[in-house]
């Protein structure tokens, strides 16, 4: 009878239980969410451009804000949003929100109503108008082009827009001094395309990890001025806001999973190498 | 009736395309208004084509509960759902405050961040399984891949400050230059495709639709 | 009419009754009663990692119900209120600050004829509106994309060379910007499948190969970030918001007297 044999250590590593992984990946996540370790976060150029031009702009400024992303990606560009808000609120710039995305207008709401613990005397429809959600993403983007109040009548409150003192001096793409857009798709793409491009506003992306690559090329060529890229990006514009909240928090969990992840991948390429060194060698002892 | 089956939309594509594409090098009021005038209309066509979605969903759902095929009773939550759904917004809106914004809250916004959030455990038990370096072009994958991944993050950092320096590298230079490719073509494709649209020689935009 | 008049007051602006609810819904109690309701659906759809379950699927369908009634309501309110029925019937809206504008009706027949694609026999007219909208939007994109995409990415590419170098500085900028220009070109020759990849040409693929690979390495990393940052926002509301204030909170202000 043939004898079994035991599958050697480097085989037992490779063929690892996923569940002993997905394990590894919840700890990696729990344990520095309970005891923090409070690794530095260095700033990049890309996110102190944003910082930068929010920060130089006169008081008074008019900044447009595109929220086009959903639940699915809230962790990451929720706290960035609301850090970017919260710095035009301390300039007193004039913002106006739009939402392309349907899943997005309510976590807006939410954030908004949070600033305004924060910043009672921040006024709708005199500091800031929340357009609400509008279908048509390209067409929307074109729309808004030449009007807010034409192309969201009524605001998310379902209040008129023609009529509120911000629109009457803020109701066009085209008046904006800056724009920030949160994406975590390809709708980037088409504020660059058919609306910042075309009426000359510059305009500052906080995009997901996910998109973020894709993003630089627009960076490189100044269609975008700054990047403020994943959670990361969030963590570092808290930095320079002076707010660490939920990204802050979360960044020694990145960390380790990245650091568990890397780990992980060298070893198993380094064990597939021996492996298969080891096949080679079993080989050639059996000829 | 052929005729407007068939060659009225592409004519009626050439018209608009034409139309669209020749008034963008018309510096005239009237021509703002074209351009205008066309997105307010379209953003009342794309309404009514997301509504056409969800009833599209629904009716797929429906068909599963007559038939009683398999897996019926989810699709029959999925409809009791959406009754009480639209019942509660239609009513009371479904801005915070009201029932619908509750369950957007409370029951949408942690599903969908679940759904994806899973995707993080599939992640890493993939890249141990499979991401293996077998040949030159893998391991320029896997080489770009660890040095972003680790020196992007604080550890990075904080372990080497040449680590984030050479991620820096990656994502200014190399991974610049292949998504910058990539947006060339694309943009070249795009391009390509509007003409085969407006000349009526790519017709599958349409549907059947019979 | 009545019930007309409540589906269309309700978007319009906060009422007595509204901000009543509103209280309601954003009491320590609903707050509760939601963290626990939110834990439990999320523990739901975690399960998955494990294998596929009768739970998982329930929360899958109830949240493909939920999100197909927010949407619509969403597409009503935002979309087919104010940009469709308030122009065609301007005493419909309670603030009176719509005009009358028949030439909607143009736009609406389009839309129902997207509509009619679910009564067999007629969906062909879809292909109407079909063609209006994609014939003018793609009119529209086709300059749009030349001036605002394709060209400015080329003249970045090229501008980037500095054609002076007298300095280390200038030095490593001309190295990258080699590096951005061979990359992209040849990405660009990988992409164009009408020449055989064969000799120079083939040479100058393999190049694009290379590049496309590292960009898709550094795609990878960061899309680890994202997939973990998702995993560590739910984490810390199960953590915090359910696990440290629903249970252990609750339990401790017991021992504390409220």
């Amino acid at each position: 009878m043939e004898k079994v044999q035991k599958p050697s250590f480097i085989e037992r590593f490779l063929q690892l239980d996923r569940r002993i992984i997905y394990t590894l990946v919840a700890l990696a996540v729990a344990i520095p969410l309970l005891f923090p370790m409070g690794l530095p976060i260095k700033v990049t150029p890309e996110v102190q451009s944003v910082y930068d031009m929010i920060e130089d702009l006169p008081e008074g400024s008019n900044i447009l804000i595109s929220a086009d992303f959903d639940p699915a990606s809230m962790p990451e560009l929720y706290p960035m949003m609301k850090s970017v808000m919260r710095h035009i609120v301390r300039k007193h710039h004039k913002l106006a929100i739009t939402v392309l995305w349907p899943n997005g207008p309510n976590l807006v709401a939410q954030c908004i109503e949070e600033l305004k613990l924060e910043y009672p005397e921040w006024t709708n429809t005199v500091d800031y108008v929340f357009l609400g959600y509008q279908v048509g993403g390209a067409i929307v983007i074109i729309s808004v082009g030449d009007s807010f109040s034409d192309t969201f009548p009524k605001d998310y409150y379902g209040a008129s827009t023609a009529e509120m003192p911000i629109i009457k001096e803020f109701n066009r793409l085209g008046q904006a001094d800056y724009m920030v857009m949160f994406e975590a798709g390809n709708s980037g793409d088409w504020w660059i395309v058919y609306g910042t491009e075309v009426h000359d506003v510059p305009v500052g992306g906080g995009v997901t990890a996910v998109v973020a690559p894709m993003y630089y090329p627009y960076l490189q060529a100044k269609q975008l001025n700054g990047i403020i890229g994943g959670l990361k990006g969030a963590a570092e514009y808290e930095k320079l806001t002076e707010v660490p909240a939920l990204a802050t928090a979360a960044m020694d969990s990145q960390s380790m999973v990245h650091a568990l992840i890397f780990v992980a991948i060298v070893l198993a390429n380094i064990f597939a190498l021996m492996f298969v060194g080891q096949k080679r060698r079993q080989a050639r002892e059996e000829m | 009736m052929q005729f407007i089956r068939k060659q009225f939309p592409v004519m009626l594509a050439f018209v608009m395309g034409m139309m669209m594409f020749i008034r963008e090098f018309v510096p005239a009021k009237f021509s703002e208004q074209l351009y205008y005038g066309f997105t307010d209309w379209a953003i009342v066509i794309v309404g009514f084509s997301a509504v056409f979605a969800i009833l599209s969903l629904l009716h797929h759902h429906m068909n599963k509960v007559r038939k009683r095929a398999q897996g019926y009773g989810y699709s029959i939550i999925t409809i009791l759902a959406f009754i009480q759904m639209i019942t509660l917004s239609l009513i009371f809106s479904v801005r915070p405050g009201t029932p619908g914004g509750w369950e957007y809250q409370w029951l949408f916004v942690p599903m969908q961040a679940t759904m994806f959030a899973t995707l993080a455990f599939f992640i890493a038990s993939a890249a141990f399984r499979a991401f293996r370096a077998r040949t030159w072009e893998a391991l320029a994958l896997l080489i770009a891949g660890l040095i972003v991944m680790i020196g992007r993050v604080p550890i990075g950092e904080f372990i080497s400050p040449h680590l984030s320096t050479f991620a820096d590298w990656i994502m200014n230079n190399p991974s610049m230059a292949g998504f910058r490719g990539i947006i060339l073509g694309v943009a070249l494709a795009q391009i390509a495709i509007a003409v085969r649209i407006i000349f009526g020689i790519e017709r599958t935009y349409m549907g059947g639709g019979d | 009419m009545l019930n007309l008049a409540i589906l269309l007051q309700a978007d319009n602006g906060l009422l007595p009754w509204q901000e009543s609810m509103a209280s309601f819904f954003f009491s320590d109690g609903m707050v509760a009663i939601g963290t626990w309701v939110a834990a439990g659906l999320t523990l739901f759809m975690f399960s998955f990692v494990y294998k596929d379950n009768p739970l998982f699927r329930f929360g899958e369908h109830l949240y493909l119900g939920i999100s197909a009634g927010y949407l619509m309501s969403l597409y009503f309110f935002n979309n087919m209120k104010p940009k469709f029925f308030y122009p065609l019937m301007p005493f419909l809206d309670a603030a009176g600050d719509t005009t009358l504008n028949l030439w909607v009706i143009i736009p609406g027949i389009l839309g129902l004829f997207i509509i009619f694609r679910l009564i067999p026999g007629w969906g062909w007219l879809s292909r109407i509106t079909f063609a209006f909208y994609i014939g003018g939007f793609t009119g529209i994109s086709f300059p749009k994309v030349l001036n605002g995409l394709l060209l400015p990415q080329f003249y970045a590419t090229i501008d980037a060379i500095p054609w002076r170098v007298n300095s280390i500085d200038s030095a490593v900028l001309l190295l990258n910007s080699l590096v951005l220009f061979i990359g992209a070109l040849s990405v660009l020759v990988y992409f164009f499948f009408s020449l055989e990849h064969r000799g120079f040409v083939g040479g100058v693929s393999r190049v694009g190969i290379y590049t496309l690979m590292l960009a898709f390495g550094a795609s990878f990393g960061y899309t680890i970030m994202a997939r973990v940052s998702l995993l560590i926002g739910r984490m810390q509301f199960l953590m915090f918001d359910w696990i440290g204030d629903e249970i252990v909170g609750r339990i401790a202000s017991l021992f504390h007297g409220g």
